[in-house]
């Protein structure tokens, strides 16, 4: 239907009389400590079955890596803050997504993360199907770029969509799962079944 | 689906024979329903506001987005315009599947995937697809495992939750040589397996939408499996179908509707993915859908805004809260509505979307206690809707003139007092069996009782008792 012919139908089957009172946000911010902020987010991403790990200095993360991964193939999904610790994992190339299915491990960063939820946020600067179609993933975060909660989360959405138009910001939290068949949780449902978060409790020199 | 809600009396008469699927369903919603109840009391110490304060910010901000839903429909659509996704409007089932159809058939799409739609359940969407000759997969675990045995959904959440595990396995050892005694995780990467492919083949996929964000065009999809993720990342072209009532002012209200969804779907402090999808594919992005099409629902939703009584049904955010709490779907099921909304949300909402002369029986799948009201993050009075659709039905003598004649005596009894004392007297002295009040063959009254089962009225009625105590004490009853 014609657009403007749905909002006229729409408009004269509004109701009239006394209109809501319009809502004012009058919440108050929750501020925590980054070391509070951290441990939070530590606690949460485990319940949500995440396996988190902390790195101290940019020199832990190398070895941290090589243990996750293996022998198995991996594929960067767009890192930029961690290019370089990604470009020295030299045991495997880096695989192009084709049938996935063949990569192991899809390592991505996470442009922030949400301390009460446990939850990084991917935006579309990384590569959607890289950060989906291998079983497993390893995020990286940058420890400073853990917020508070969902309303800081989101008004940083909402700041950077003012920047720039990103696509998607995909909240993720935990390994893909369904409780489907008679409410038995099954992991790696379409999407990753394993996540790794390595958080760097320092920034970074490089 | 055609609805069968019109055959509610029969059909869950015997959906209640089936033992394996009223298990499978008890076991599903309580699990939940207690799931529920410990994620909403965390939120008292998790967020500033609390539950309560929570729910009563979300039912106010739906309902100044209701009483001015153009003006908020008008700027999403030119927000999500501006973000490159194009924007289409429909009036009614048949002309969102013309929309839908005309899209596709542009992109000379073979393979469709989708993610979960109740609103592509409540159009027949998939029906309309594979009639164009398309291969159109449902994703989603649960809604996969119906299409492949031609079930519909009996949950808006949980769309398997009737099926007992042991019936998955025999399925998916039938078309999957997968083993018989599977675990749940085997069973899903069977699943996983086989659809994969589709993922990676499909021209299109179609998903459906959780919220709508006026303020940035965005549109919002909370799931566990990843599925919608995929859905809306992996094909050419993402097609989003959702009501119009779905919407919301701003992004920044969009966190207290996640905090009371995902906690009172599933009782998860957040559902395992979130996306915020505003447009399709920037052209610096390295992957993602080139072209994203919204199409905004109405279909009779509009009959639900200019009706004052009925109007906070639009508030619903379909976390099925109501359904896992009620007692009367926890033995009936799903099944036993007949449309695609079920449970107490259904039971609202039906008899407009269907008409109630299609749907009436749905209301009266109620004992009314009241639990549906209690549990519902955004203040829907359910059960006050399901007394008022009674009450229409009643004037509408959908069902017949002896209900109406009914309540219209007991409405006289219960305001005579004579009458009251005559009426309890004979109450006193009626037939019973094995301690219940006997069956009787009259019209209505055999009805009635067909699904009530009252203890047998005896002994003294409680005023004489009361009565007698007071003259034994020398206090007068104040009459």
């Amino acid at each position: 239907m014609d657009r403007k012919q749905f909002l006229t139908a729409l408009r004269s089957r509004m109701p009239t009389g006394n209109n809501p009172t319009v809502y004012v946000d009058d919440r108050v911010q929750r501020t925590l400590s980054r070391d509070d902020c951290l441990s939070l987010f530590v606690e949460r991403a485990t319940a949500a079955l995440s396996k988190v790990y902390l790195c101290t200095a940019i020199e832990e993360a190398l070895p941290l890596l090589e243990s996750i991964i293996g022998t198995d193939s991996f594929v960067d999904t767009g890192c930029k803050q961690f290019a370089s610790t990604i470009h020295r994992l030299n045991s495997r190339a880096k695989q192009r997504l084709q049938s996935t299915d063949n990569v192991m491990f899809g390592i991505s960063e996470a442009t922030f993360g949400v301390a009460l939820t446990g939850s990084c946020v991917l935006d579309a600067s990384q590569h959607r199907g890289g950060t989906l179609l291998p079983p497993r993933h390893i995020i990286l975060i940058d420890s400073s770029k853990i917020v508070e909660d969902l309303h800081k989360a989101y008004s940083c959405v909402a700041d950077s969509l003012k920047i720039q138009r990103t696509s998607v910001f995909a909240f993720h939290t935990g390994p893909s799962r369904s409780a489907d068949i008679e409410q038995t949780m099954a992991l790696g449902v379409h999407g990753p079944g394993d996540v790794h978060i390595v958080v760097f409790a320092v920034q970074p020199s490089e | 689906m055609t609805p069968t809600s019109k055959a509610f009396k029969s059909i869950h008469k015997d959906e209640l024979t089936k033992f394996d699927k009223r298990g499978a369903v008890l076991r599903g919603t309580t699990t939940v329903d207690s799931r529920r109840k410990s994620a909403c009391a965390e939120l008292d110490s998790d967020d500033p506001d609390g539950y309560q304060a929570l729910r009563t910010k979300a039912a106010n901000i739906k309902d100044v987005v209701l009483a001015d839903l153009p003006r908020f429909l008008e700027s999403f659509a030119e927000n999500a315009e501006a973000a490159g996704a194009a924007v289409h409007f429909a009036a009614d089932a048949s002309d969102a599947r013309t929309i839908i159809q005309d899209i596709i058939r542009a992109k000379n799409a073979r393979v469709i995937v989708k993610s979960k739609s109740m609103v592509s359940e409540e159009i027949d969407l998939n029906a309309a697809l594979e009639n164009d000759g398309y291969k159109v997969i449902e994703t989603d675990l649960g809604e996969f495992i119906l299409q492949l045995e031609d079930e519909h959904p009996s949950h808006i959440v949980l769309p398997a939750v009737h099926k007992p595990k042991v019936e998955v396995e025999r399925m998916f050892n039938k078309l999957y040589a997968s083993p018989m005694g599977a675990s749940a995780d085997e069973l899903a990467q069977t699943a996983r397996r086989v659809i994969r492919q589709d993922f990676l083949d499909a021209e299109v996929g179609i998903s459906g939408g959780n919220f709508l964000v006026a303020d940035t065009g965005s549109i919002v999809i909370v799931e566990n499996e990843g599925n919608a993720r995929l859905t809306t990342s992996l094909p050419k072209c993402h097609i989003a179908i959702v009501g119009i009532e779905k919407i919301i002012p701003s992004i920044n209200d969009l966190p207290i509707f996640l905090n009371l969804l995902s906690r009172s779907a599933t009782g998860q402090r957040s559902t395992v993915f979130v996306s915020t999808i505003t447009g399709p594919k920037a052209t610096h992005e390295p992957d993602g859908p080139e072209e994203m099409h919204i199409v905004l629902v109405d279909n009779r939703r509009s009959t639900i805004l200019a009706d004052e009584k009925l109007r906070p049904i639009l508030r619903c955010i379909r976390c099925a809260a109501c359904v896992n709490t009620c007692p009367v779907y926890q033995q009936i099921g799903g099944h036993s509505y007949g449309w695609v909304y079920t449970g107490p949300i259904g039971a609202i909402l039906d008899p407009v979307l269907l008409g109630l002369e299609n749907a009436y029986h749905l209301p009266y799948a109620s004992s009314l206690c009241g639990a549906c009201t209690e549990v519902c993050p955004v203040k829907i009075p359910i059960d006050d809707i399901l007394v008022e659709h009674r009450r229409r039905t009643v004037s509408a003598s959908l069902t017949g003139p002896a209900e109406a004649l009914a309540m219209a005596s007991f409405a006289k009894v219960m305001i005579n007092h004579n009458l009251y004392e005559a009426a309890t007297r004979l109450a006193a002295v009626m037939p019973s069996t094995n301690g219940r009040t006997a069956r009787m063959p009259l019209p209505v009254i055999t009805d009635w009782q067909s699904s009530r089962d009252l203890p047998a009225i005896k002994g003294p009625r409680f005023r004489d008792i009361w009565k007698q105590r007071l003259s034994k004490s020398g206090v007068g009853d104040g009459s």
